[in-house]
């Protein structure tokens, strides 16, 4: 029992640290008086949470399909793009810090100017998130590609191995884990772009129901509209972190 | 190595207080700031909160603020402009703004959820809003909107288009496709969207000024529709009301004075506004004056003319609670009596 405990202290820590958050909150509501167009009970949000399950659920997924396909092509194209161009060392270095100089500018900004070329559309929240993930995984990839143990490489080549056979026995297992943990990061910032694009106008998704309904006091809505995109977040982190742990069983966390 | 740790640790606590220090200073320091300079003007501060940008919509608060009407009643009055992201009556609930100049359907749901917030005159005495297809749309009568993409302006700007919607028999989360508009016609032109919501005085003509004619749209009114609802009123938050009556008299009188000179003058008005133009826009001077003559027609419509500027027709506010109710599911609940008074525009009229 005690090692049951033990194993599952971290979970319980945070489990019951959210519970006394939202109960001090739930009470805290009871005490306070505050005012109905600026917070709600968070039984209330529940409650909304599962009375509005359809309409949550239909928006949510609409904004998941520019998240998610966003997500795949960005972080695809950026670890692609850094495969094909590790070798050329010069270039590699100088586009390293081109890049994290790119990544240093809120390219979310761009949904504003997009809107007018590409239209408010999904593709054009697919994108926007595709831009955004790119280059977190495009900069970590190359500089872990380009920056080898030179006596690992020496051991290689002494057994005349081709760069093919560097690539796979010493560059990519080092540099797997680093390039997993930009990936995950990615998550939330494919999640928080998604969403502030629909705020520059769209069909659909989360991000604009949120915004309609804050205009028409709905706060049970807006509330509920969050309490949703958490728990898509939380999904998808746990979902990516689980294939990390999958693909990189050699590290220790 | 350890040592030096131990040392930037026990200056932690330090810093902590001198970060403390410094925002408390200067947080006393501004508020002792922001009551010296309201102390020492004999002039009673009044903050307005416009529904939008400044522009000839708002052209009589502005005037009379620019001929110095306000001056003229003792008040110093700072207009506060709306934009993208700015909801008036968010504004006037937080206790930014004294007064809001706000659509009586945005402030509905906020009384339903228990804000107390007190209508004390009617700008805009009808609707100016409109919902416009292309011709070529095929859109020709009001069942013709089935499943087409209609644009609205989120942020409490839609209940009008809902209501439209669901009037026609249709639901407006199934049967048709919302779409987040933004303050433009482009995507009506581009195609991406079938009916664009337009303001009489304002984005109605923007193609028109463009290459459009007024024979290429088809236009729904919502005032003829049986949509419309009260727009550009002045509301104030109850406790507000109740301490400063006399004030609010005050500054009624100076903007109806405003508003009267603007109606009579509106291309005088556009210039004395003091905006900067630009072309091809809704900041261009003949999109302006087009706007000052368009938002007069309103507000003299109706009781404008006959009862007199900001009078509160009980009817139509009766009106747009009923359709607001009926049709939106944030509205319910509403007492009429406790959302208006007409008594600060009597007395403001009065000359009292």
């Amino acid at each position: 029992m005690r090692q049951v405990i033990k194993k599952y202290n971290k979970t319980l820590i945070s489990i019951s640290s959210l519970i006394f958050f939202f109960l001090a909150w739930e009470l805290s509501l009871n005490i306070f008086e505050v005012s109905k167009t600026v917070l709600i009970k968070p039984s209330e949000i529940l409650n909304t949470c599962i009375t509005d399950y359809d309409i949550l659920s239909k928006e949510m997924i609409y904004s998941a399909k520019e998240i998610l396909p966003g997500w795949l092509i960005g972080n695809a194209l950026g670890f692609l793009a850094a495969l094909s161009i590790y070798r050329k060392d010069r270039i590699a270095k100088r586009l390293v810090n081109v890049s994290v100089l790119v990544n240093s500018i809120p390219l979310i900004t761009l949904a504003a100017v997009l809107g007018g070329i590409v239209g408010t559309n999904q593709n054009q929240k697919i994108l926007l998130v595709s831009l955004i993930t790119f280059f977190p995984t495009f900069i970590t990839t190359l500089s872990e590609l380009t920056n080898i143990d030179e006596g690992h490489k020496d051991l290689l080549l002494s057994y005349n191995s081709s760069e093919k056979q560097i690539l796979k026995k010493v560059l990519l297992p080092k540099s797997l884990p680093s390039i997993l943990n930009s990936v995950k990061v990615t998550v939330t910032t494919a999640i928080f772009t998604a969403i502030t694009a629909e705020f520059f106008g769209g069909y659909g998704g989360i991000g604009i129901f949120i915004l309609s309904k804050k205009g028409l006091y709905n706060l049970k809505l807006v509330w509920a509209g969050i309490f949703f995109i958490a728990l898509f977040g939380s999904l998808f982190y746990s979902t990516v972190q689980l294939l990390q742990k999958r693909l990189v069983r050699w590290q220790k966390s | 190595m350890q040592e030096e740790k131990n040392s930037s640790q026990s200056k932690m606590p330090w810093i902590l207080v001198l970060i403390v220090a410094v925002v408390g200073v200067y947080f006393l320091y501004t508020q002792i700031l922001k009551k010296e300079s309201e102390s020492t003007e004999e002039m009673d501060r009044v903050t307005l909160q416009l529904k939008w940008i400044e522009q000839a919509q708002f052209m009589g608060f502005l005037v009379a603020k620019e001929l110095g009407y306000y001056k003229g009643e003792g008040i110093d009055l700072e207009i506060l402009p709306g934009g993208v992201g700015i909801n008036p009556v968010d504004v006037l609930i937080s206790g930014d703004a004294d007064v809001a100049v706000a659509w009586t359907g945005n402030v509905l749901p906020a009384i339903s959820q228990g804000e107390d917030l007190v209508n004390i005159g009617q700008g805009m005495q009808r609707s100016g809003m409109r919902l416009m297809a292309l011709k070529e749309s095929g859109i020709k009568e009001l069942e013709d909107i089935f499943g087409k993409k209609i644009g609205t302006w989120p942020g409490g700007n839609e209940l009008e288009p809902y209501a439209f919607i669901e009037m026609q028999g249709f639901d407006k989360d199934r049967d048709v496709t919302l779409v987040n508009q933004n303050f433009d016609m482009n995507q009506l032109l581009n195609k991406e969207i079938d009916l664009a919501s337009a303001m009489i005085y304002n984005e109605y003509w923007l193609p028109i000024e463009a290459e459009y004619s007024e024979d290429d749209f088809v236009v729904f009114d919502m005032e003829q529709e049986g949509a419309g609802m009260l727009q550009d009123a002045l509301f104030v938050q109850r406790e507000y009301l109740q301490n400063n009556e006399e004030l609010l008299v005050r500054f009624l009188r100076a903007s109806i004075k405003g508003w009267e000179y603007a109606i009579e003058n509106p291309k005088e008005s556009v210039d004395l506004m003091g905006l900067d133009f630009t072309e091809n826009d809704v900041t261009a001077k003949d999109h302006q004056i087009r706007m000052a003559q368009e938002t007069a027609k309103l507000y003299i419509a109706d009781d404008g003319a006959t009862e007199g500027l900001f009078y509160i027709n009980t009817d139509k506010l009766q009106q747009t609670i009923d359709i607001a109710t009926q049709y939106i599911d944030e509205v319910e609940g509403i007492d009429i009596d406790k959302i208006y008074t007409l008594d600060i525009w009597e007395r403001a009229i009065s000359n009292e």
